[in-house]
């Protein structure tokens, strides 16, 4: 049976390379088409789900053929076909694909956007280079990425904890510490200057073993036990215990520049342009200023543009000491 | 075609159902006394109907995009032209707005420097070559195939930030590399650089290998990059070539060290309204705001505890943030909440401001706090008061928060400063780089007008900028003369629109009228001869003249005499005010004026009536004012003595430095004696003699209220005791109605059905608003029960109908009333209805009704000093006569008033001269003659005393 399969599955590759080759064999003789990007992979591990082939296809700045379907959205998607294999075509400018790529990661999503993508065609070398470079994570933008991922970590904690303990929920328990295990997933595969992909999990497992095998392995089993539960969350306690300075660095850092009491509402601010939730940047405020690291006091703001009446929001203060 | 203007049934406020009928292409002036309907026949009815007029021209489709206007109340209007009002109302605050922009020479000089500008590179300021986008693609593509040529942008560090903001900037836009003196770096890691050494950064925009068909993608990367840059490029060949390429490539391809290249100005790059230009730091206002620590602290003599910090400093209520910190300093610190702030020690003062400097000092809750327990022991630092004011601010303008009610709120604690980027240039430093014969766009602006106009008027251009050069040459200098023929020569371009006064503005939209050059128009004027000295006057009229000649109507609403002389027809409207006038009393040439005897106007140009001067001069209490060293704007460190318990006037060219003097430095420093710290003086050494006066008060035109709810009774103050009569008689007591019952503005007595108003707006989609008498209380605003409560057999509508002069009579017996109703009788007020609705009374009515708001003040200290800065605007002689003896009565209690004024006739009556001059602006700010009108008619050397000399 098995055997069959293999068989059925390495049809299917061949079938969807060569439907690849033959569109990109017509548009290289496009001269308003630079470069075709395969988006995912042909191979048997992942053919198996596969209805369709999907590319970036990076034409000429100013040449674009818009489409009434385009409706206002920027982007641009097409559908052709080749052997019956349709293939999902996003046309993107040259210009604009080169500030996707080399401008500000947000979020470790678009590190994984752009990251170890397959080239099938370019007419424009620089094109290739902006791809190499993609494959290495900027230290600003890692950083980013460890930061969105912890804050992940540390803001369900405290929910857990009462989940186990005053709820008595095992169920619940258990599937938020999954959350918090797929997060804490991220960050070692970040860590380690890789790009965060699908599936992380499993890669996660063999990096750090004595980690998933607590937070993770463990609490997967049909046995709800208590115990295994409280000890997954205390070892996660423990792990961003141990690395939370390193891995919230903007926020130590952006502390450390102001060098006085900032109310929450402009840290959350200064950090819009990552994604983070600002619930997030409160918790893992909270998670330092109950470490000692900030000092937690008050200041006033007013509800709205024309409030004359003052309300007190959390403001947190580097503590040197 | 048409040689008149006719007007018909003409009901606008008090007009009486009026015929007229007015040349055209004429000059024409209307005149009578304050009050009479002047305004109601020029801008109500003859300019309203013709603006309603053009609009109703509109199509259904466009009428949607415009206010429409009512119907003025009049028959018919036949003649009319296309219409302009130029009146004083619409000066225009908005910072942005300069005489540049107001008079569109700016915009010329923009076009101006766009096309024959030349630009310098903005790192070693060498002049460097401008190439059009496609100039330098061609260049690019001139390249061997193959070739690996990189595009770079040159970037500046942003002000006050460090590198690593403008790295973070760099990447938003969308580039990852830069060239740090000409290391290659990956800016999405951290780059360590000395924040105080000065890099030469440039970003790397692409890399292209030179191919055919790339010239596409090569103008699609420059023209992104230009974004970035500023404008400015360079090329760098990264590959091998040959030697003879390379050095054709890099022959004239800009500066010698830095390779920049300018690409193609475009006008925009010179406006500060537009991000292309404007400086970043100051988003082009030029200001930027810094705290100044006596606004924290208005009154020292107070402590902290109570209440010496305004509350935008720092809330001090003991639950509060700032509360638990005041006592934890005051702890710390070893000083006392409760010591009044000026016996504070400077070190403690210092940290209250400006922090402790990462000190650290354990909360302390204050006694009697029921929260921020759980803070108490915290170790924390406090930056300081003004810091945390300056973070706040800079907070809110780097992220685009700052709102006119957050910039309100900062301008409570700040005051402006040059903007310490472009030193108040509005302008990025990149776009001050540009020069046209080494003078920058600013620069040019800050020249006055007539030394700009010889500037621009000798510029050369190389051959093919010839025809665009003669053609700005013209524009610019056209609009430049219109503007130094009608007096304002001392103005520059970059002055701002704010602070011109009310003639000023409306001269300077007169001189964009003129530079229109188009003729058939009718242009209807306020009073142009305002802030006008006697010697300019004569310009004014010249130009008012030439805007007749060249084919237009012009109707000017005016009292000078010079300029009523020199009308062409002047009709006269009276014969008194309000209910008293609204007639045509004449209409005809100025000798037909002069020859009726129903003209008053007449009788003062035949100088059968006319403002006398005192026999005898008051010779003030002996007391002065002094301020030494005035320099504020044009005043040239002058030193001033206003001797008090006097008549005063401060007379001199427009734009001599009297407002400066008087306004900007007297008023100000001795109201922020007095009253509130937080307002700023202009510059001077010394102010003198303050403890002679007990009160300042500045007395202007401006309106005493903008809603109908406003009238000389809730103005004065008098209508709170009539509303108290109310309800102090019996049926109001047995009904148990309070004084707010009597109310239009509350509910309880008033017609909610018009809310108080008396009347009820429809409004209609592209039709003009209705408004009709409210059908419920028919126009009387308040409800039928609280009508049936009479006093004296009038109920509250009543009085508020009645006339001031009737009302001094009927409220006789009650003292208080009575007193304040006669002062506004006195003042020539007698016709206005007690609730006469404040939009319409003119300006000089509510410069009286607020005189008589003064004078019926009995709480005043007894030697005062009245402020009134041209308080003739707006006023007949007959009206002028009033107003001076009202003045006289302020002089005869002990008071002292100081007049800044234009007018002869009220410069003859006062009791001493201070005369500025000689000329406005850069020419202006001495004293040219001191005394009293005959010591300072004998001053040749002074304007002011040659036409003195003529009246004495």
């Amino acid at each position: 049976m098995g055997g069959v399969m293999d068989k059925s599955l390495s049809e299917k590759c061949t079938r969807f390379q060569n439907a690849l080759d033959m569109f990109v064999s017509r548009v290289s003789e496009d001269k308003w088409i630079q470069a075709v990007v395969l988006i995912g992979e042909i191979s048997e591990e992942t053919i198996w789900h596969k209805e369709r082939l999907f590319l970036w296809v990076i034409e000429v700045d100013n040449v674009t053929k818009r489409r009434k379907s385009d409706g206002g959205d920027e982007r641009i998607f097409r559908t052709y076909v080749e052997d019956d294999i349709n293939i999902v075509v996003e046309l993107i400018p040259r210009t604009r694909f080169k500030l996707m790529v080399e401008g500000n990661s947000r979020t470790a999503f678009t590190h994984n956007f752009f990251a170890k993508r397959l080239v099938v065609h370019s007419k424009d070398p620089s094109i290739d280079r902006w791809f190499t470079q993609a494959n290495q994570l900027a230290t600003s933008d890692q950083d980013t990425a460890l930061l969105i991922a912890m804050t992940w970590v540390i803001h369900p904690l405290k929910y857990i904890d009462k989940l186990i303990n005053i709820k008595k929920d095992a169920e619940l328990a258990r599937q938020e510490l999954i959350g918090v295990a797929h997060s804490l997933a991220s960050i070692e595969i970040i860590l380690r200057g890789e790009i965060y992909e699908h599936q992380l999990i499993y890669k996660a497992l063999d990096y750090n073993p004595d980690l998933f095998s607590v937070v993770y392995e463990d609490i997967l089993g049909r046995q709800r036990s208590f115990s295994k539960l409280k000890k997954a969350l205390q070892t996660v306690r423990d792990y961003v215990h141990e690395n939370d300075t390193r891995y919230l660095r903007p926020l130590i850092k952006f502390f450390k520049a102001h060098r006085q009491i900032v109310p929450l509402s402009h840290i959350c601010d200064n950090f819009a342009h990552t994604q983070i939730y600002p619930w997030h940047i409160a918790s893992a405020c909270e998670w330092l200023a109950d470490k000692g690291v900030l000092e937690k006091v008050s200041l006033p703001i007013r509800v709205t543009k024309k409030s004359t009446v003052d309300v007190e929001e959390p403001a947190y203060q580097w503590n040197e000491s | 075609m048409r040689k008149t203007l006719s007007v018909h049934g003409a009901r606008e406020n008090n007009l009486k159902d009026i015929d007229i009928e007015i040349p055209r292409d004429k000059l024409i002036v209307v005149t009578g006394v304050s009050g009479s309907g002047k305004s109601s026949l020029a801008f109500d009815t003859i300019y309203a109907e013709g603006q309603r007029r053009f609009l109703e021209s509109m199509s259904s489709w466009a009428k949607r995009f415009v206010q429409q206007l009512k119907k003025p109340q009049v028959d018919f209007v036949n003649g009319l032209s296309p219409v302009v009002c130029i009146d004083q109302k619409t000066i225009s605050k908005n910072p942005r707005s300069t005489v540049g922009t107001m008079t569109d020479i700016f915009d010329y000089m923009r076009m101006l420097f766009a096309s024959m500008g030349t630009p310098r590179c903005p790192v070693c300021e060498e002049e460097i070559a401008v190439w059009s986008l496609y100039r330098m693609m061609e260049h690019l593509l001139s390249l061997p195939t193959g070739t690996e040529v990189e595009i770079r942008v040159p970037v500046l560090k942003i002000y006050n930030e460090d590198y690593a903001y403008l790295f973070e900037t760099i990447r938003a836009s969308g580039y990852r590399h830069v060239r740090i003196d000409g290391e290659k770096r990956d800016i999405g890691n951290e780059v360590e650089l000395d924040e105080d050494c000065d890099y030469f950064i440039e970003v790397i925009a692409d890399v292209f290998v030179i191919e055919k068909n790339i010239d596409k993608q090569i103008i699609a990367s420059l023209e992104h990059a230009n974004k970035v840059g500023a404008g400015f490029f360079s090329f760098h060949i990264l590959s091998e070539i040959a030697k003879g390429k390379c050095d054709k490539f890099y022959g004239n391809c800009g500066c010698n060290k830095h390779r920049v290249l300018c690409c193609e100005m475009h006008h925009g790059w010179f406006t500060f309204n537009d991000a292309a230009g404007a400086c970043n730091t100051c988003s082009g206002l030029g200001t930027s705001m810094r705290v100044h620590t006596p606004l924290l602290v208005p009154d020292p003599s107070r402590s902290l505890r109570d209440g010496a910090f305004v509350k935008e400093a720092i809330g001090c209520d003991k639950n509060t943030w700032g509360g638990r910190i005041l006592e934890s300093l005051a702890r710390y610190y070893n000083f006392s909440l409760d010591a009044a702030f000026n016996k504070l020690e400077k070190s403690v003062v210092d940290i209250l401001f400006y922090g402790t400097k990462g000190e650290k000092f354990p909360i302390v809750i204050p006694e009697g706090a029921t929260q921020g327990k759980h803070h108490e022991g915290k170790q924390v630092s406090f930056s300081g008061i003004a810091t945390n004011i300056e973070h706040r601010y800079n907070w809110y303008r780097k992220h685009g928060e700052a709102s006119n009610w957050s910039e309100e709120y900062y301008r409570k604690i700040m005051v402006e400063q040059v903007c310490p980027d472009c030193k108040g240039a509005r302008l990025k430093k990149q776009r001050c780089l540009v020069s046209i014969a080494t003078k920058n766009i600013y620069e040019l602006g800050e020249m006055p007008l007539e030394e700009l106009r010889d500037f621009i008027g000798n510029i050369e251009a190389e051959a093919k900028h010839v025809e665009v050069l003669q053609t700005i040459q013209r524009e610019i200098i056209g609009r430049l003369d219109t503007l130094i023929n009608i007096g304002l020569n001392y103005l520059n371009l970059n002055r701002r629109s704010a602070t011109l006064s009310g003639g000023e503005s409306q001269r300077i939209r007169l001189s964009s009228q003129i530079g229109s050059g188009l003729m058939g128009m009718l242009y209807v004027l306020d009073e142009p001869s305002i802030g006008l000295h006697a010697k300019d006057n004569a310009k004014m009229i010249k130009t008012l003249r030439h805007l007749r000649d060249i084919g237009n109507t012009v109707i000017v609403v005016e009292h000078d005499e010079d300029t009523i002389r020199a009308a062409d027809y002047v009709v006269e409207v009276g014969p008194g005010p309000g209910i008293h006038g609204g007639e045509v009393i004449m209409s005809g040439t100025v000798q037909d004026m002069i020859k009726d005897n129903n003209s008053i106007t007449g009788q003062f140009l035949s100088g059968k009536k006319q403002i006398k001067s005192p026999e005898k001069r008051s010779k003030g209490n002996g007391q002065y004012i002094e301020i030494k060293g005035a320099e504020h704007n044009n005043l040239r460190k002058v030193n001033v003595k206003i001797p008090l318990g006097n008549f005063v006037c401060i007379t001199g060219a427009s734009g001599s430095g009297k407002s400066s003097l008087i306004h900007e430095t007297l008023y100000k420093k001795l109201y922020a004696l007095k009253y509130d710290s937080r307002v700023l003086s202009g510059k001077h050494r010394k102010l003198v003699g303050a403890d002679n006066v007990d009160d300042v008060i500045h007395i202007d035109q401006s309106p005493i209220g903008r809603t109908s709810r406003s009238n000389p009774a809730t103005y004065i103050g008098f209508y709170d005791n009539i509303r108290k009569l109310f309800a102090s008689t019996t049926l109001a007591k047995e009904r148990k109605y309070n004084a707010s019952r009597f109310s239009f503005n509350v509910k309880g007595g008033r017609c909610e059905e018009c809310k108080g108003e008396g009347t009820i707006t429809t409004k209609l989609a592209f039709m003009p608003d209705v408004e009709t008498t409210c059908p419920s209380c028919k126009g009387k605003r308040y409800n039928d029960e609280t009508l049936e409560v009479m006093y004296h057999d009038k109920n509250i509508f009543d009085v508020l109908e009645m006339s001031i002069e009737e009302g001094a009579t009927f409220f006789k017996d009650q003292k208080l009333i009575a007193r304040k109703l006669s002062v506004l009788n006195d003042l020539g007020l007698g016709y206005l209805t007690v609730g006469h609705p404040a939009p319409i009374l003119s300006g000089g009515e509510a410069q009286r009704v607020k005189l008589s708001a003064e004078l019926s003040k009995s709480k005043r200290g007894k030697s005062n000093l009245y402020i009134l800065d041209e308080p003739t605007t707006g006023l007949h002689f007959a009206d002028i006569q009033k107003l001076l003896d009202c003045l006289r009565s302020f002089v005869d209690k002990g008071h002292s008033v100081v007049v800044i004024e234009h007018n002869l006739d009220v410069i003859k009556t006062a009791d001493h001269i201070i005369d500025l001059g000689p000329e406005g602006g850069e020419s202006g700010g001495e004293i040219m003659a001191v005394g009293t009108p005959e010591e300072v008619a004998k001053k040749k050397k002074s304007h002011t005393g040659r036409f003195l000399a003529k009246l004495l």
